[in-house]
C-alpha cells in the first residue's frame, strides 16, 4: 500500500499522455530531430536578434555592382541595386519571422479559445462555433488578400491580420477534439461536483492539459505563416517597402534577375525560408511525437524476449 | 510441488524469473525483477489458482510461459510440457506449443473482438493459422467449439456487437480451445462480468476442465472466485509463491499473514452481522428521493422538445424512490445497466431528470440551476470509482484538498486552509499529513488515492456522501480499509452514505439497508440482514445464489 512507484504488473509502462510543459519539454529534448530544428530556429533568431550588428553591409546603399556574383567579399552576390543579398536576408528575416509570430499569436488565441468553448459547451455552442470554424477553412486566403490589398491597400499588418483570422481553424478543431474527450474524464465531473465554475475548469483543469498541444500547434503555425507571408510578399500584395525574404524574391523576380543569370538574387532567401521552415516543422513534430508516446511502444518488432541462465540453485535443486 | 493427489503434472514451471529493462544504458543496468522464482504444476482436469494483487506479478508468470513478453524482458526457468522443457530455445520452442498446447484467455479479451467480422470468422482465424482442420471442416469445428461453451452453433454467423458481455466471454474460451489445448490460463476471465454471468463462467471452466481433461491456471485477483473454481491455490505477492496448498486447507489454516490477510479483506455475504444499528427515523432525511425518472439517449430535436412531443426514450431509471437518515448507509446493488449510476448522477444534479422528485435535506434540487446547486454542494459530496481517474494528475494533495475550499471561498487565511486540509488528511487516517501533502497522485497506491479524493470531499464537512463503487478499482487488502473508514465516518460524524456497488456481500457487511434495483426499478428494499438471509423478490435470489463464497465448502457454482 505504501509503494507504486514501479507498477510491476504493467507490460507497457502505462505514460500518462501529456502532463504539464515541462514533462513533454524533457521528452522533447530526448529527441535529435528536436535538437537539429532548435539549432537552426535558434541560429534565426540571433540572427535576426543581431541583424544591425550581424549585417556585412547596409541594405540601404549599394556596396558593390549591379547583380555581381557572390565572392569572398559578399558571399550570396548581389542584387539589381548593387546590396548585398547576405545582408539582405538577415535583415529580411526580422520582419517575416515577427509577421509569422505576431499572425500565429492570433491564430492561436482565436483557435484555443473557439476549441475550448466548443468541446467544452458542446451542444448548440459547439455547433455554431464549428459551422463558423467550416466557413473560415474553405475562405482562399490569396483571393482574401488581394481583396484587402485592393480595399485597404498593401500593408504588413494586413498581412498579418489575413493569415492570423484563416489559419486558427485547425488549431481549433483539434483543440476541440482534446477538451471533448478532456470534458468526460473523471477527475473533470469530480471537479464539477465540487461546485466549480466552468471559468475554473477551464482555467485550471483543461487548458494546461492542452497547453503542450497548443504549443505544438503554434510552432507548427509559425511555418505556415511565414510561407503564406513569403508567398503573398511574392506575389506583391505585401508592403513593399518593408524587407521580407518574401519581397527580397519578389523584387528581384521584378527586376528579371533569372533572365539576367543571378540566381544568388532569388535563391538564399528561399533557402532561409525552407530552412527555417524544416526547423520549426522538427520542433513541432517532436513535441507532437512526445505528446503520444505509444506511438513508439511496438510489441510487433522483430526482437524477442530474451533467456538468461538459471538464477541460482537451479532447478536441479527443486 | 505436484498435485496433491500424485497424478503426473502436464504442465509445470520450474523456478521461474523474469526481469524488465526499464532502459538500462551501456554504463548501467535499470530493471526490474519482477517474477522471482515461481513454481507450479497442473496435472490434466485439474484447476490451480494463481491469486494476487497487481503488480504481484501472475499476468507476467502467464504470459513468460506462453512465450508472449515484450522485448524488454528476459526471462530464466524452466516450462514443461510433459515433461519437456519448452523454454529451452526460447520463441523456437514455444511457438510451436502455443495455441496448440498451451491455450490463454486474455483478460479484457471479450472487448477485442474485430466487431466488423462475425465471431465464427473469429474462431476459426485460429483454425486457419494453426492449420488444426481441414478448410472444408472448420464450419463445422466452429459450431462444434460453440456448443461446447454452451452458444448455439448458428450463432457463429453473428457479428460480436449481437453478443452479451457473457456470450462474448463464452466465445473467447472457445477461440482458446480450438486447437484441443492441455492447457488452458484463464487470465481474470470473470473481472468485468456481473455476478450472475461470472458464476455461469465459472461452471463453464469448471465443466470444461473436467469434460477435457484440460488443465487449467485461474489467474484471479479473487479469492472468492478461487474457491469456488479451484482445488488448488497458489497466492502470490510481489513475485513470489507465499503459500501453496488445496483451497479447503488455505481457508482453514492459511499459514501465511498475507493469505490470512486476504481472507479477511473477502466479505463473505453469508458472515454479514445480524442487523446493524436501528436508525430513528427524522422528519427531514438528508435525502429523499421519490418516484424518480431518468430518460437516456432521446436524439429529440429542440424543436419536438418545445412542442413537448413524447419521446422514445430509453427509462434508465424508472420511477424509484429512496430515503438516506443521518448516520445510515445505504447501499444500491445491482447489475451493470440496473441504472444505479443514473440515479447518484441525478441526485447529484449532472443529468437531468425527467420525472419525480429529489430532495437534499428538505430542498428540492430537480430543476436547480448551477448557480442555485452550488450552495448545496458543500452538503453532497461524492466518491468516484476510479481513484486513478479521478484526482488531476498535475495537482499535488494539498492542492487537490485545497481546492474545493477555494471554490467556496471556505478558510480565509492559508494557515487556516492548512489546518482544515490537515485534519481531512487525518480522517482518512492518512498521518502525518505532512508526509502526504506535497504528493503527485503517481506517488500515491490506489488505497491512498482513493482516501485523497475521499478527504478532498470531507474538508466540505457534507452530510450526505455518495459513494460509485468506492472500492471496485482497488487491491482486495486495502479494500476494507477504505470500507471501515466509510463506516467511521457516518457513525462518527453522522454521514449519510448512499453506496453504490454490485457486490453484495461488501453491501452485506457494511450497509445498514440494501436496495437492490434491477432495470431502473428498485425490486426490493430493506435492512441488510433481511435482504441477504430472507430475500423476498426473485430478481434478489438469483444475485444472492450467484455470489462466490470464499469458503470452499459453500460451493454454488454449477
Amino acid at each position: 500500500m505504501s509503494n507504486t512507484s514501479i507498477d510491476a504488473g504493467e507490460l507497457v509502462p502505462e505514460v500518462e499522455v501529456s502532463h504539464g510543459l515541462w514533462v513533454t519539454l524533457r521528452a522533447v529534448l530526448r529527441q535529435p530531430s528536436a535538437i537539429v530544428g532548435l539549432v537552426i530556429v535558434g541560429l534565426f533568431v540571433i540572427s535576426a536578434v543581431f541583424a544591425p550588428l550581424l549585417e556585412p553591409y547596409s541594405t540601404t546603399n549599394a556596396s558593390c555592382g549591379v547583380f555581381d556574383a557572390p565572392s569572398a567579399a559578399h558571399w550570396f552576390g548581389c542584387d539589381d541595386g548593387g546590396i548585398d543579398v547576405l545582408s539582405l536576408v538577415i535583415i529580411g528575416g526580422r520582419v517575416s519571422m515577427l509577421v509569422g509570430l505576431f499572425a500565429t499569436v492570433i491564430a492561436m488565441v482565436l483557435g484555443a479559445g473557439v476549441g475550448l468553448l466548443s468541446g467544452y459547451f458542446g451542444g448548440a455552442t459547439d455547433t455554431i462555433l464549428m459551422r463558423i470554424t467550416d466557413y473560415f477553412l474553405v475562405i482562399p486566403q490569396i483571393v482574401l488578400m488581394i481583396v484587402i490589398a485592393a480595399v485597404w491597400g498593401p500593408s504588413l499588418s494586413h498581412v498579418v491580420i489575413v493569415i492570423g483570422i484563416l489559419m486558427w481553424t485547425g488549431t481549433a478543431r483539434v483543440i476541440r477534439a482534446q477538451v471533448k474527450s478532456l470534458r468526460e474524464r473523471v477527475y473533470i465531473k469530480r471537479v464539477e461536483s465540487l461546485g466549480a465554475s466552468h471559468t475554473r475548469i477551464i482555467v485550471r483543469h483543461i487548458l494546461p492539459q492542452v497547453g503542450p498541444l497548443l504549443v505544438a500547434n503554434a510552432v507548427l503555425a509559425i511555418t505556415v505563416a511565414i510561407f503564406t507571408e513569403t508567398a503573398l510578399a511574392f506575389l506583391g500584395l505585401s508592403d513593399p517597402t518593408a524587407i521580407t525574404w518574401g519581397t527580397i524574391m519578389e523584387h528581384a523576380f521584378d527586376r528579371a534577375a533569372i533572365s539576367a543569370g543571378a540566381w544568388w538574387a532569388v535563391v538564399p532567401a528561399g533557402m532561409a525560408v525552407a530552412l527555417f521552415t524544416v526547423g520549426c516543422y522538427l520542433i513541432g513534430r517532436s513535441i507532437e511525437d512526445s505528446l503520444n508516446p505509444r506511438l513508439k511502444v511496438s510489441y510487433l518488432s522483430p526482437r524477442s524476449w530474451a533467456m538468461r541462465p538459471l538464477v541460482g540453485r537451479g532447478p536441479d535443486a527443486l | 510441488m505436484s498435485p496433491e493427489d500424485g497424478r503426473v503434472p502436464v504442465f509445470e514451471i520450474q523456478d521461474l524469473h523474469v526481469w524488465f529493462d526499464t532502459g538500462s544504458t551501456r554504463r548501467h543496468v535499470s530493471e526490474v525483477h519482477i517474477v522471482k522464482g515461481i513454481s507450479l504444476s497442473v496435472a490434466p482436469g485439474e484447476r490451480l489458482g494463481l491469486v494476487g494483487e497487481s503488480g504481484c506479478g501472475k499476468t507476467t508468470t502467464i504470459l513468460a510461459s506462453l512465450g508472449l513478453l515484450p522485448p524488454s524482458a528476459s526471462v530464466s526457468g524452466r516450462i514443461l510440457l510433459e515433461g519437456k522443457d519448452i523454454l529451452a530455445e526460447g520463441e523456437k520452442t514455444v511457438g510451436p506449443h502455443r495455441w496448440n498446447d498451451i491455450a490463454m484467455v486474455f483478460q479484457g479479451a471479450m472487448n477485442a473482438f474485430n466487431p466488423v467480422k462475425t465471431v465464427g470468422w473469429q474462431i476459426a482465424e485460429a483454425l486457419r493459422v494453426h492449420h488444426t482442420v481441414e478448410p472444408r471442416q472448420r464450419r463445422a469445428r466452429v459450431a462444434e467449439l460453440l456448443e461446447l461453451v454452451g452458444i448455439s452453433g448458428e450463432n457463429a454467423d453473428r457479428f460480436p456487437h449481437e453478443f452479451s458481455g457473457g456470450m462474448k466471454q463464452r466465445a473467447v474460451i472457445a477461440m482458446a480451445l480450438a486447437c484441443n489445448p492441455k492447457v488452458l490460463l484463464a487470465d481474470e476471465p470473470t473481472t468485468a462480468l456481473d455476478v450472475v454471468v461470472q458464476n455461469q463462467i465459472l461452471a463453464l471452466l469448471t465443466k470444461l476442465s473436467e469434460e477435457l481433461d484440460l488443465a487449467l491456471i485461474l489467474v484471479t485477483h479473487d479469492l472468492a472466485v478461487v474457491a469456488q473454481t479451484c482445488e488448488r491455490a497458489a497466492v502470490m505477492l510481489e513475485g513470489r509463491i507465499v503459500e501453496q496448498g488445496p483451497m479447503t486447507e488455505l481457508y482453514r489454516h492459511p499459514q501465511h499473514s498475507y493469505t490470512r490477510q486476504l481472507f479477511e479483506s473477502t466479505p463473505d455475504v453469508f458472515a454479514a452481522p445480524v442487523a446493524a444499528h436501528e436508525i430513528a427515523p427524522v422528519a427531514t432525511p438528508l435525502l429523499e428521493v421519490a418516484d424518480l425518472v431518468v430518460s437516456y439517449g432521446g436524439r429529440r430535436s429542440w424543436l419536438a422538445a418545445r412542442r413537448n412531443r413524447p419521446s422514445n426514450d430509453t427509462l434508465a431509471v424508472d420511477g424509484i424512490s429512496l430515503r438516506v437518515q443521518p448516520s445510515e448507509m445505504l447501499a444500491l446493488v445491482g447489475q451493470s445497466g440496473c441504472g444505479k449510476t443514473s440515479t447518484v448522477q441525478a441526485i447529484l444534479g449532472m443529468v437531468p431528470t425527467s420525472g419525480g422528485s429529489i430532495k437534499v435535506a428538505g430542498t428540492e434540487v430537480t430543476g436547480l440551476r448551477r448557480a442555485q446547486w452550488r450552495p448545496l454542494r458543500r452538503r453532497v459530496q461524492m466518491i468516484y470509482q476510479d481513484p486513478y481517474e479521478s484526482l488531476d494528475i498535475r495537482f499535488r494533495v494539498r492542492q487537490t484538498l485545497e481546492e474545493p475550499l477555494r471554490i467556496h471561498g471556505i478558510g480565509k487565511s492559508a494557515k487556516e486552509r492548512t489546518r482544515i486540509i490537515s485534519e481531512a488528511l487525518e480522517r482518512v487516517d492518512m498521518t502525518p499529513p505532512e508526509r502526504y501533502l506535497g504528493r503527485y497522485p503517481h506517488e500515491l497506491s490506489g488505497g491512498q488515492r482513493q482516501r485523497v479524493a475521499i478527504a478532498a470531499s470531507l474538508v466540505l464537512d457534507p452530510t450526505l456522501l455518495l459513494a460509485d463503487e468506492p472500492v471496485s478499482m482497488l487491491d482486495v487488502s486495502v479494500r476494507s480499509g477504505v470500507l471501515d473508514l466509510l463506516d467511521n465516518l457516518r457513525r462518527d460524524l453522522g454521514m449519510g452514505i448512499l453506496m453504490i456497488t454490485h457486490d453484495l456481500s461488501t453491501a452485506a457487511n457494511y450497509a445498514d439497508r440494501i436496495a437492490v434495483m434491477n432495470q431502473g426499478h428498485i425490486v426490493e428494499q430493506g435492512p441488510a440482514w433481511d435482504v441477504v438471509n430472507a430475500p423476498t423478490h426473485d430478481y434478489t435470489k438469483t444475485l444472492l445464489a450467484a455470489v462466490p463464497s470464499p469458503d470452499p465448502e459453500v460451493r454454488r457454482v454449477g
